[in-house]
């Protein structure tokens, strides 16, 4: 019974996504005709988002000795601090200067999606200030997925786009994955598949692209995550057994596509 | 006198089941699947899995008209092939602007279904625009069979938009009833180069001058004309012969660099099938040789410029020279032979000495772990403890860059495919290690100039037996399969960083030339180190 509160969020979270463009395709007979150059756009503009969301994970998990680190107060890691390091992080990963997006060939709407990620994430940043530097503690539970997390909610408020960190077995129920986003997971689980190659979905019958984006195991990662299998880690959860560099979930992205 | 004889049969066999209007009894060639017609010389678009492993191909029109074809190009990561049949003047297919289809829009798919004679023409939609890896598909609702494969997708223009292919996984790995793929049209743009004069400002355009008000009677008349059947005579090892290896796209007019969605479809690097046999010391020597005097020839031709060598660097003539080895492990598969232009490497790795004037210019930050940087008895040791970035901007100041993972590799073994830059013999490596375990090296790292014995066949020093060192590229396990086959520079992105070479405690496997190791671009280690690169201008 305990569990009820989680399966109804996890339906929450999950469940309505999936069920939408069903009720689309049912009650709209004018369905969608955007042409394949489009589809490419969104796809890129989702695999943006995906490795956004990504770099401010990375940068949280570079920054994580620090974070914890309880012998200091003032530890400078400051939303600007944070956003020169996600800038940089983000040019390596992606090849794009998010200072000079203005000249480049992105579509406006990507623009302002990445810039409005840029925006929310420093807020997440900021709001953590009082948390990361108290005194004292260590571990504060600060970590990349929370971040991305909390990251997430925002970014759907303000936009309408939905970001999720999932895995097969994930240790909040609220990522769980969907069924889509379960078959991509066991195929990125496939060792044989290609590193950092997304999966995507435009469908007619759908009001959404969607895309999911591989993650692998860090290091940082690996203190939680690795082994050995089923011992437990600082926060009291039962260790995953994961290795350097093997998969590890994936961030899904649900573009919806405007009329 | 048996394998005449079959021979015989199988010249034979084609020509006499063309003649008959029955099917013959027995088919001696296989069919395979469809094609179309994208240029009345004799070009034939269909889908690389149908001609895969093919002895023999042979194409048949809807009129019955029969050839033997060639492979002229393959793009076997997009599923596309291209064949050349020795004729002139075939009904060829109009072919759209992929960009344009739409989703939902109607389609027509055409085929010769289970390799039967009569062609068939069905309906559908583009269903969805589905990407996994490194494919993107129609996702198409016609009802297809196994003989479709390689057929056209026709958008109502009766414009070809895009190629059938079974290759496709649903990511399920369950394909839905009446649900079929297709590889969009424009991935077939590095093929179409390979065709002499292609007007590849025809696409999209229609018919030039013929009359809008078609019947539709004309147009499954035209849709069936450039259809074609393909039949193959399959050998169990082995492809057929390539007359162009790669597909090369047309370079004199830069044209190349204008198709941005395409650039990423390789040139595939020729793959060595025959099995390179472990060289001996005589061919080392020989080897050894030969590419000193090549280096010799090209440090001439470079002085006569006028220019300086650089100080303590090694130039590494252009050319080819095999990467990866077939025996290790998945990720350094397959062997391949690519070409590298010339280059200048350091001859030892970047030292604490070396480093420490960049941190006290500037331009770089003191290694994550500082005992051994601040050591001065470690001055001509490899600097350690530094990250990728670090490395990279150690590079910069100093006004070169970091090797690639080919420059790297070329580097340390030289051409041939030898397992280890002295050659293939692993005594070296138990040498090496009962003097380390004898002497105080107590991280696995030796001073500089030390270990002559490893010393590559250009003459570079430490790549084995020294510390990992960082290179530009950015790590995927795959990418020896999809490498260009001209100066590889990586995957576009990644999460980790190739690391090469490694000290001699490093694992027998590992210390191969060949091996690639990869970190968290971040990460840093006692046994971390990195050297220079640059340009040959």
């Amino acid at each position: 019974m305990r569990r009820l509160p989680w399966m109804l969020a996890c339906l929450v979270a999950a469940g309505w996504p999936s069920a939408l463009p069903f009720a689309w395709g049912l009650e709209s007979s004018d369905r969608s005709t955007i042409p394949f150059h489009t589809i490419l756009e969104l796809e890129q503009t989702a695999r943006l988002l995906a490795i956004l969301l990504d770099s401010g994970r990375a940068v949280v998990n570079d920054n994580q000795t620090l974070l914890d680190d309880p012998t200091k107060a003032h530890k400078g890691f400051t939303p600007e601090a944070f956003e020169g390091q996600l800038r940089d992080m983000f040019r390596g990963r992606a090849g794009i200067n998010l200072d000079e997006l203005a000249g480049g060939t992105l579509s406006p709407r990507s623009r302002h999606l990445l810039q409005e990620l840029v925006t929310v994430s420093k807020q997440v940043i900021a709001d953590a200030q009082a948390e990361l530097n108290r005194q004292g503690a260590g571990f504060k539970g600060f970590i990349p997925a929370v971040f991305g997390a909390r990251v997430s909610t925002r970014f759907t408020a303000v936009t309408g786009v939905r970001l999720k960190q999932t895995a097969l077995d994930p240790r909040n129920p609220a990522n769980r994955p969907d069924s889509y986003e379960r078959v991509a997971l066991e195929a990125f689980a496939d060792s044989a598949y290609p590193r950092e190659k997304v999966i995507s979905e435009m469908a007619a019958n759908s009001s959404s692209l969607r895309l999911m984006f591989p993650l692998y195991a860090t290091r940082q990662c690996l203190d939680c995550h690795g082994g050995p299998k089923g011992g437990l880690d600082r926060t009291g959860y039962p260790r995953e057994g994961l290795t350097l560099g093997q998969n590890a979930g994936a961030i899904s992205v649900l573009l919806p596509v405007g009329k | 006198m048996k394998i005449y004889l079959v021979l015989l049969v199988l010249l034979f066999a084609p020509v006499e089941s063309g003649r008959a209007n029955e099917r013959p009894p027995l088919p001696v060639e296989k069919p395979a699947g469809s094609g179309v017609i994208v240029h009345r010389d004799g070009y034939v678009l269909t889908a690389h899995h149908v001609v895969a492993n093919a002895k023999r191909i042979t194409i048949v029109t809807s009129g019955e008209f029969r050839a033997p074809a060639v492979l002229v190009s393959v793009d076997a990561e997009h599923d596309l092939a291209l064949l050349k049949v020795e004729t002139v003047g075939l009904s060829e297919a109009l072919l759209g602007y992929a960009g344009a289809v739409k989703l939902d829009q109607e389609v027509i798919a055409v085929g010769f279904q289970f390799g039967l004679r009569e062609i068939t023409i069905t309906r559908g939609h583009v269903a969805a625009v589905r990407t996994k890896g490194v494919q993107r598909v129609f996702q198409v609702d016609a009802a297809v069979n196994p003989g479709n494969s390689g057929g056209p997708v026709f958008n109502r223009k009766g414009e070809v938009v895009g190629i059938l292919t079974t290759k496709f996984t649903h990511p399920s790995g369950i394909v839905p009833e009446g649900m079929a793929f297709a590889v969009p049209i424009s991935y077939a743009t590095p093929l179409l180069a390979n065709i002499p004069d292609f007007d590849f400002s025809a696409i999209g355009r229609g018919r030039r001058g013929s009359p809008k008000g078609k019947g539709n009677g004309d147009l499954v008349t035209e849709l069936t004309r450039t259809s074609v059947r393909i039949e193959t005579v399959r050998m169990s090892e082995g492809p057929a012969t390539v007359i162009h290896p790669a597909p090369m796209p047309p370079s004199s007019d830069g044209r190349h660099s204008a198709q941005p969605s395409v650039t990423r479809v390789p040139v595939p690097p020729a793959p060595v099938h025959e099995p390179v046999p472990l060289a001996g010391d005589e061919s080392i020597d020989r080897v050894n040789a030969q590419l000193l005097a090549s280096q010799q020839e090209e440090l001439k031709r470079f002085v006569d410029q006028g220019l300086t060598p650089p100080g303590e660097m090694v130039l590494i003539p252009a050319g080819e020279f095999l990467m990866g080895m077939e025996d290790g492990l998945p990720d350094a598969r397959p062997i391949h032979r690519l070409y590298v232009s010339a280059y200048w490497i350091d001859r030892h790795g970047v030292t604490n000495g070396q480093y420490r004037a960049c941190v006290e210019g500037g331009a770089c930050l003191i290694p994550k772990v500082r005992d051994a940087f601040d050591d001065t008895q470690r001055a001509q040791f490899p600097v350690t403890n530094v990250t990728w970035s670090q490395a990279r901007a150690y590079c910069q100041w100093v006004g070169k860059r970091l090797p690639t993972e080919a420059e790297w590799e070329k580097a340390a073994r030289g051409i041939d495919g030898r397992r280890y830059p002295w050659g293939n013999s692993d005594e070296v490596i138990q040498k090496s290690r009962v003097k380390l375990t004898d002497g105080n090296s107590a991280n696995g790292v030796d001073p500089l100039g030390l270990p002559s014995v490893s010393a590559s066949p250009y003459g570079v020093f430490g790549m084995i037996g020294m510390v990992s060192e960082w290179v530009k590229d950015w790590y995927a396990e795959d990418f020896y399969r999809t490498s260009p086959a001209r100066d590889p520079q990586g995957p576009l992105r990644g999460t980790f960083r190739v690391l090469r070479g490694g000290s001699w405690m490093e694992r027998p496997l590992e210390l191969r030339a060949s091996y690639r190791g990869w970190d968290e671009m971040t990460y840093w280690g006692p046994t971390l180190g990195f050297r220079c690169a640059t340009d040959v201008p």
